[in-house]
């Protein structure tokens, strides 16, 4: 075994970079040990307790960069020798050309791209409204994915853009789709002549899926974020966004997507949707229905009916065979729904709905208003009860694992599967759960390995009710399409591979588990 | 031409060259005494220019004036409403809820940092990030570090753990920062004179290296860089989301830097709390 130490004098790295240098020799097979630090006089010190001082490093100064590591011969040092200097240039290179691709402003930015039309801004709340408003004043479109911007510069920033003729999509915009491409959270999808404006990020992955499965396609995704139909900002970006899709003439059909706006936003939108052309699909979960009557919209109860009406249209179809098609479907759901419940045992009565998607929460919930037991959620509609303890579930629990309580320090659920899965298995101990409702959401942004993460809680899932001797189906949508990173039909097939029951939509999903439990009473 | 967006309340005057130089900050240097050209994501400090409009990788030549600064020949006056100011200043708090929000600025840090920075002073599961045998020396250095400062014994503890770790400003010079600005903090809260302990300690920390001696000044006397001062602010006046989102902006300061800074600051303020 022996010890080569390499010095280079004056070249200081960030720890950044020396820690990715540090771990890319320590994966090399053939080092035993290594380390690179600076040379302070106490790092030279902690090699030589470490076995890993060599003479070469015993001068080294503040500013110089120690490396050592221990390997088996000449030969192999020789080799890791090489491959650290190739390291050290890559890194060296990355400092020597800072702002060649990352552009320390949006000023610097707009040079290296002055054909830009659009910012994407991510930095933290407080900052970012101001960050919008400079890309504005520079005549960019603006998506704001970063929340915790304040509802006064919200209105602020779509006031000045509805001035300009530019776009804010955001605050808290997750997912579009631009000429094309997908921004944030988005999935690759067919493009197409169907424009969407959806002020909701699941909503908007579920229906631009739905409709690139059916064989259409995408002219643009626009999201406004959740807030914009609310009273307070009155839906600028949402009418907005119908206008430009009313002018775009790639856009033939026009579907808008929405959690429950306000009353005064959605008598608007219905003002403004009667003086357009173009067939116009809505989906408008919760809402109220009877402000909808008067208007030309084609009104959807579900996310996945909107996008079939929208396909429907696309394709210049009858839009009944719409509901022939999901009313067909209901009987399958009605016969697995039979099958499945009969092999549950009598304290088997609840829904167990864990939620990474927020717009799916909020779907599931409104085929849950009518129940006869209790329904709760940690973000309730309609008639449902709000959780006392967002962590314990009582009778019918349905609950949004990416809302802020459970978000507080780590990643999207999309990205961290961890808090769902420990959640999951907490739902299978219980011995009243009947059936556990899951969503799982693909496309870029999301894990990139889902199957990694959910496949072994479903069979810790297996073996503790196997334990238990009883039965519990376990019911997942998956919202993606085949050119997703991920790949949808990989993952549905892994699924259904270890029984879990996969729906192609939230709304299949959601009245299975329903039916389910109707037929368990 | 260059806009300046805000400049530090220690500057001090001379002529400057260029020390190292990163993607978003140049420093440089006139004897030991440092200044900070930094892009606005970096933000305010003691001694930091910060400026928009600029390309970093042209920045050579730096003179600081009584009233302006000479950058590459450009010369950019010294507003008065641009001046940062460092002081974090104390007023009435609640000390039910800065303990509360001490615990959950403690969960951020552990659950955000970096698999090598010192949160594993915190939670003993993050060793096994340590494998080499300088690292395991490296832990084993700050387990017993941390003894002594238990028993304060500070001058020992930082005998063992100056100048060690990752990075231009190693992790064991970013904890003794952060528990000097803690002890500072401390004064204020607790309106008790620390200065000769704040003394001592720095005096032991500094060493040969100039650079990182900046750092130890500047908190040694209570003078913070931005990011760390939002940090205690709403560590003592807000809630959990923007303690999350300052404990996250404190911890892009390099690899480990800002998170070894927070278990530093942890380690002096809790010294006091219990």
């Amino acid at each position: 075994m022996m010890v080569t130490g390499i010095l280079k004098r004056g070249e200081y790295f960030d720890s950044v970079s020396l820690m990715l240098i540090a771990k890319k020799i320590s994966e090399l097979d053939i080092v035993l040990d290594s380390a690179a630090v600076m040379g302070t006089p106490e790092n030279i010190a902690l090699l030589k307790s470490s076995g890993l001082l060599t003479d070469e490093l015993q001068n080294a100064g503040d500013m110089d960069l120690m490396i050592a590591f221990k390997c088996n011969s000449q030969n192999e040092s020789d080799l890791i020798s090489k491959k650290i200097n190739e390291f050290l240039k890559k890194s060296s290179d990355e400092i020597e050309s800072p702002g060649s691709q990352n552009p320390s402003s949006l000023e610097s930015a707009i040079k290296i791209l002055p054909d830009a039309n659009l910012a994407m801004i991510s930095v933290a709340g407080k900052y970012a409204g101001d960050e919008a408003m400079k890309a504005l004043q520079s005549g960019l479109n603006v998506m704001l994915f970063s929340d915790n911007v304040s509802i006064e510069k919200e209105i602020e920033l779509k006031k000045f853009a509805r001035e300009k003729g530019l776009f804010v999509m955001g605050p808290d915009c997750g997912t579009a789709i631009i000429n094309g491409v997908p921004l944030a959270f988005a999935n690759v999808v067919n493009r197409g002549n169907i424009g969407i404006i959806a002020a909701s990020g699941t909503g908007l992955q579920e229906v631009s899926c739905l409709i690139s499965n059916s064989g259409c396609g995408i002219s643009q995704a626009i999201g406004t974020g959740g807030r914009d139909v609310k009273k307070e900002v009155g839906g600028i970006m949402f009418l907005e966004g119908i206008k430009a899709l009313a002018e775009d003439k790639n856009t033939e059909v026009i579907l808008s997507v929405s959690k429950p706006p306000a009353d005064e936003v959605l008598i608007k939108v219905v003002e403004l949707v009667n003086t357009i052309e173009k067939p116009i699909v809505g989906v408008f979960l919760n809402a109220s229905i009877d402000l909808l009557k008067q208007s030309k919209i084609n009104i959807a109860k579900t996310l996945e009916e909107g996008a079939l009406l929208a396909v429907a249209y696309s394709q210049k179809k009858n839009n009944k065979e719409v509901t022939k098609r999901i009313n067909v479907r209901e009987g399958e759901l009605q016969r697995i729904a039979e099958s499945e419940s009969s092999k549950l045992n009598a304290d088997q009565k609840y829904l167990r709905a864990l939620f990474s998607g927020g717009t799916f929460c909020d779907e599931t919930q409104m085929f849950f208003q009518k129940m006869s037991e209790e329904v709760f959620s940690n973000t309730p509609v309609g008639t449902v009860i709000k959780l006392k303890d967002i962590w314990k579930s009582e009778k019918h629990t349905i609950i949004d694992l990416g809302d802020d309580e459970f978000t507080v320090g780590k990643p999207h659920p999309m990205i961290d599967y961890s808090t769902r899965n420990k959640r999951i298995l907490a739902e299978a101990n219980d011995p009243e759960t009947a059936v556990i409702l899951l969503d799982i959401v693909l496309g870029y942004g999301s894990n990139l390995n889902p199957l990694a993460e959910i496949i072994p809680v479903i069979k810790e899932v297996k073996k503790l009710t196997s334990q238990q001797k009883k039965y519990l189906p376990v019911i997942c949508s998956v919202t993606g399409t085949e050119k997703d990173p991920q790949n949808r039909t990989t993952v549905v097939v892994a699924l259904e591979a270890e029984g879990v029951l996969v729906m192609e939509s939230n709304a299949a999903a959601s009245k299975l588990a329903k039916f389910l439990i109707e037929k368990k009473r | 031409m260059i806009k300046l967006l805000s400049f530090g309340d220690h500057l001090v005057k001379g002529i400057y060259n260029v020390h190292s130089r990163f993607d978003k900050v140049i420093n440089f240097y006139s004897g030991n005494t440092f200044v900070f050209i930094v892009n606005n994501s970096i933000r305010g400090g003691p001694f930091n220019i910060v400026v928009d409009d600029v390309n970093f990788s042209e920045l050579e030549n730096l003179i600081i004036a009584e009233d302006y600064f000479l950058l590459n020949e450009e010369k950019v006056f010294f507003e008065t409403s641009k001046k940062y100011d460092s002081e974090i200043k104390v007023t009435n708090f609640d000390e039910d809820k800065f303990k509360s929000n001490l615990n959950y600025f403690e969960k951020a840090l552990i659950e955000n940092s970096s698999g090598k920075s010192l949160t594993f002073l915190l939670d003993e599961r993050r060793k096994k990030n340590f494998k080499s045998s300088y690292e395991i020396e490296f832990v084993r250095r700050f387990n017993v570090a941390v003894e002594c400062f238990t028993s304060s014994n500070y001058l020992e503890g930082i005998k063992l753990i100056k100048g060690i770790g990752f990075g231009l400003t190693p992790s064991g010079d970013d904890f003794i920062s952060g528990f000097l600005i803690a002890l500072n903090v401390n004064q204020k809260l607790e309106k008790v004179d620390y200065s000769n302990l704040i003394a001592h300690i720095y005096e032991a920390a500094k060493g040969n290296n100039a650079f990182t001696n900046a750092f130890l000044l500047a908190a040694k006397n209570g003078s913070l860089f931005e990011k760390f001062k939002n940090l205690i602010h709403s560590i003592l006046y807000s809630g959990q989301n923007e303690i999350l989102e300052n404990t996250r902006t404190l911890i892009s300061f390099g690899e480990t830097s800002g998170a070894d800074q927070g278990v530093g600051f942890l380690f002096g303020i809790k010294r006091n709390l219990k």
